[in-house]
């Protein structure tokens, strides 16, 4: 009987919200834009509690009985036991207690400035040394994809920030020239051969450029490469994606607001 | 005649009461959205009955999802958890819904297979939500004993304090399999590199774009975009949910054929053969 | 030759920790010495056109700027932020902010005291700007806005009633807006603006965003729905260089205090950072592929 009523209520409202859309009643309008949104605020706000109890539920738990790593709740406990004082008790500053979340002086908005942000930040910056360390990984020539992905992450590091313009036209042309005989490595039998080969490519195909006046192209230039990547290829397998996202959305939504989706309710 | 009445007769009732109806019952504006609401849903519905009247559906297979089972097996065998990372948003999301379903395969995974499951979530609604699922898919597979209610917890609302208290699970436990399914942002990486650096076997699935580059380059499975939203019907095996993926695909031909003859009817305007700007039809809708 | 290639495969196969260690260094020192390297900017076209779509702005306009974003963030869209606000305190632009996300309200804070403290503009709150408090609801703010805004705000972020302020007088809806600029890391963010309020109603709408959501957003920005972006930190140094050499070459202006020194934004230092940055980890990518290469030779 409970998951009957969890099934109706989810058809009902799911077709509500959606008839909302397109109705042309003010109190229904009104329910979908407002009212809907204040119910689930509510109801994630006193989730909210849930969540803190749970919190401090598992971490009790864990300095009473001792459990691997009972220190580190020790810590996540004293955090939030600080900032729930100088929330809620100790104000620190000469506005009264509510506004001296903002208020310079306070002992919230220190712990916010002082302790909050620099982590924030700090975490945030773990992504440089992620980035690096996933890309030394990742981009290596296996396949034609891999190789892709290789260089135009290449060419997008560069051309994004200043150093790349600083790169003249012929060190472009020989990033080129060493790229296409990366790829073409294999090929060769031997590997004289192939040293051979690079080295008169990389010696004549410059002077070749030079020669026709080609190298105003833009394709020499990184930055404007890296503009042409953003704007083109990668502008057209984002819209793609969001094009097959927004297909997947609404047919899982429809499969959640006809009932066929049960899983999340348990079946 | 059934199926003329249901998915011909029906859609062109429907079309004929919301364009010609003489009260204004409907808000303005919002007739492309909705005729294409109302082709979509019954292309899916159309495909949805021919796979429960037993037609077989044939499904590519995914890689990822195949690999979930194998996930599950593995960390059996070594005899560690199997973390389970919901994504970061609320129910509000549907990527947190669809991540929720998959949660509920797997747990039943886990309960077969007698591993220990570990459910860190960011969102204290979620972690209400995912504790019955995994709770009724334990129970569904006979091993209610084997559920512990503090298998599914909450760390924290803050997106990155989230990610370092999974990044200290993830070094700590050591899990066998490492499964982020659900909506990321920036936090992406971090989660999957550090899954990476443990030697889990990690499994991907997100509906944000942006953040499936770092998936497919850190993770050993990715699920791409709708592959995310279908992977629930995939694991059900339901003629239904099946059904639906196919509709799906067919909305996304339809799609792709309009494409095309926008492209074909803009090329036509822009060199001045034909004076009809598609473009016209598509503006989006106006709120009252 | 086989000690080069021995050399090689070891260059390709550091320890991950020696990869941070150097990444750590290749920061550290540019942003500790910022005069160590100095590598012009050059402007890329989606921020120049950020940059004339503000330029275009005249006295008295109402902008909207919406702050969406957060702690962890904030190195790299705060200097676009203050950026963007002196290009409008500069023209005389009267700014109204709103936080869509709960740090977001601190952001704004900081920006305006920023524009503030540097002494370059002679502005007030209630005459030049007011800051809208935060209201959960993100996609549900951006509609409220749009409609009725009203409705969602009754008093500014020092609970005086907007009705009671001159400069909320006429502002009703989003169509009583001049321009909207984003300032996003994430949802709700740009993409939420074009969907739910800007592009329907015809407002023109620009952006600043992380690196990482440029890709989510460029379909709009080549679509014309997002007029240009600042592209992470990178957009918001080539923006600050704009400004900066706007502000110096401006002449006699009511808006601009000429005694206050004008001094360039972070975003330029950070730079030269994440040049290097960048150009190790290209050489890094390099010998993994070089190792990768004669690795696969050798078992061959």
């Amino acid at each position: 009987m409970k998951r009957q009523i969890a099934y109706f209520l989810v058809v009902f409202i799911g077709f509500l919200t959606l008839l909302g859309h397109f109705i042309n009643y003010s109190p229904l309008n009104n329910f979908i834009d407002n009212d809907a949104t204040q119910w689930f605020d509510i109801i994630s706000g006193f989730a909210a509690f849930l969540g803190v109890i749970n919190l401090l539920q598992l971490h009790l738990n864990k300095v009473t009985n001792k459990r691997a790593n009972w220190e580190y709740s020790i810590v996540t406990l004293a955090g939030f036991t600080l900032m729930i004082i100088f929330g809620f008790i100790y104000n620190g500053s000469e506005v009264a207690m509510g506004p001296h979340l903002k208020e310079k002086g306070s002992a919230f908005y220190w712990m916010f400035e002082n302790i909050y942000l620099p982590l924030g930040a700090t975490m945030f910056a773990l992504l440089a040394f992620f980035v690096a360390s996933a890309s030394y990984r990742a981009f290596k020539i296996r396949n034609f994809e891999a190789t892709l992905l290789l260089i135009s992450g290449i060419f997008l590091m560069i051309g994004r920030v200043p150093i790349g313009q600083l790169i003249p036209w012929w060190m472009a042309l020989e990033i080129y020239i060493c790229l296409i005989f990366a790829i073409i490595a294999n090929r060769f039998k031997e590997r004289k051969v192939m040293l051979y080969s690079l080295v008169i490519a990389m010696t004549t195909i410059p002077f070749l450029i030079s020669f026709f006046n080609l190298s105003h192209l833009a394709i020499f230039k990184i930055p404007d490469l890296q503009e042409w990547i953003m704007a083109v290829p990668a502008t057209a397998g984002s819209r793609a994606i969001m094009i097959g996202i927004a297909l997947g959305t609404i047919a899982q939504s429809y499969r959640i607001i006809t009932g066929r989706e049960r899983s999340i309710l348990g079946d | 005649m059934n199926k003329y009445i249901k998915y011909v007769f029906i859609p062109g009732f429907i079309f004929l009461f919301y364009f010609f109806f003489p009260f204004p019952i409907f808000l303005p504006g919002n007739e492309t959205t909705f005729v294409c609401i109302i082709f979509l849903c019954f292309v899916i519905e159309y495909f949805i009955e021919k796979a429960k009247s037993g037609e077989k559906i044939y499904m590519r297979p995914i890689a990822a999802i195949k690999a979930m089972e194998e996930a599950v097996g593995r960390a059996t065998e070594m005899g560690k958890p199997v973390l389970y990372i919901p994504g970061i948003s609320s129910l509000d999301q549907i990527d947190t819904i669809s991540g929720l379903t998959i949660l509920g395969h797997v747990a039943g995974m886990t309960a077969e297979y007698e591993a220990s499951l570990h459910v860190p979530v960011c969102v204290p609604i979620v972690m209400e939500t995912a504790k019955e699922t995994c709770k009724e898919a334990y129970l569904k597979k006979g091993r209610p004993d084997l559920y512990r209610n503090d298998m599914v917890h909450y760390v924290t609302d803050d997106q990155f304090a989230y990610a370092a208290g999974v990044n200290g699970i993830m070094l700590r436990e050591k899990p066998a399999a490492v499964f982020f399914q659900g909506k990321f942002y920036a936090e992406s990486l971090i989660l999957a590199e550090t899954g990476n650096s443990i030697g889990a076997i990690q499994i991907a699935g997100t509906g944000s774009s942006s953040q499936i580059p770092f998936f497919v380059t850190a993770c050993d499975y990715t699920l791409i975009g709708e592959e995310f939203y279908a992977a629930s019907a995939y694991l059900s095996g339901s003629p239904e949910m099946l059904g639906s993926i196919k509709g799906q695909d067919y909305v996304k031909v339809a799609c792709i054929i309009l494409i095309v003859i926008v492209f074909i009817s803009s090329i036509l305007n822009g060199y001045g053969y034909t004076h009809f700007d598609i473009s016209s039809l598509f503006r989006i809708n106006v709120i009252k | 030759m086989d000690k080069i290639e021995n050399i090689f495969i070891k260059l390709g196969q550091l320890d991950r920790r020696f990869i941070f260690f150097l990444i750590g260094l290749s920061v550290l020192i540019p942003l500790l010495k910022p005069g160590l390297i100095n590598i012009p900017i050059k402007t890329t076209s989606n921020s120049e056109i950020v940059f004339k779509e503000l330029d275009n702005l005249n006295e008295g306009d109402k902008v909207l700027v919406s702050f969406a974003y957060g702690a962890s963030t904030k190195p790299e869209i705060h200097p676009m932020s203050v950026a963007v606000l002196q290009h409008l305190f500069s023209k005389g632009v009267k700014v109204y902010t709103v936080p869509l996300w709960p740090e977001g309200l601190m952001m704004a804070k900081y920006a305006i005291e920023e524009v503030v403290e540097s002494n370059l503009f002679n502005i007030k709150e209630h005459t030049n700007y007011i800051s809208l408090p935060y209201k959960a609801g993100g996609e549900i703010i951006i509609r409220g806005i749009a409609t009725d805004i009203r409705s969602i705000f009754r008093q500014d972020v020092n609970n005086i009633l907007i009705d009671d302020i001159p400069m909320m007088n006429g502002i009703n809806k989003i169509t009583d807006f001049d321009f909207v600029f984003d300032l996003s890391a994430g949802v709700p963010g740009n993409a939420e603006w074009v969907q739910f309020a800007c592009d329907e109603n015809n407002v023109p709408l620009s952006s600043g965003c992380t690196s990482i959501m440029v890709t989510d957003a460029i379909p709009y920005v080549e679509s014309g729905q997002i007029r240009g972006i600042l592209a992470g930190m990178p957009g918001a140094a080539e923006y600050e260089q704009m400004v900066f050499k706007y502000l110096n070459e401006m002449g006699d202006s009511k808006f601009l205090n000429k005694e206050a020194l004008i001094i360039p934004g972070k975003a330029t230092s950070r730079m030269s950072a994440q040049s290097i940055a960048h150009l190790l980890m290209v050489v890094f990518i390099i010998f993994g592929n070089i190792s990768y290469y004669m690795i696969r030779r050798r078992n061959n």
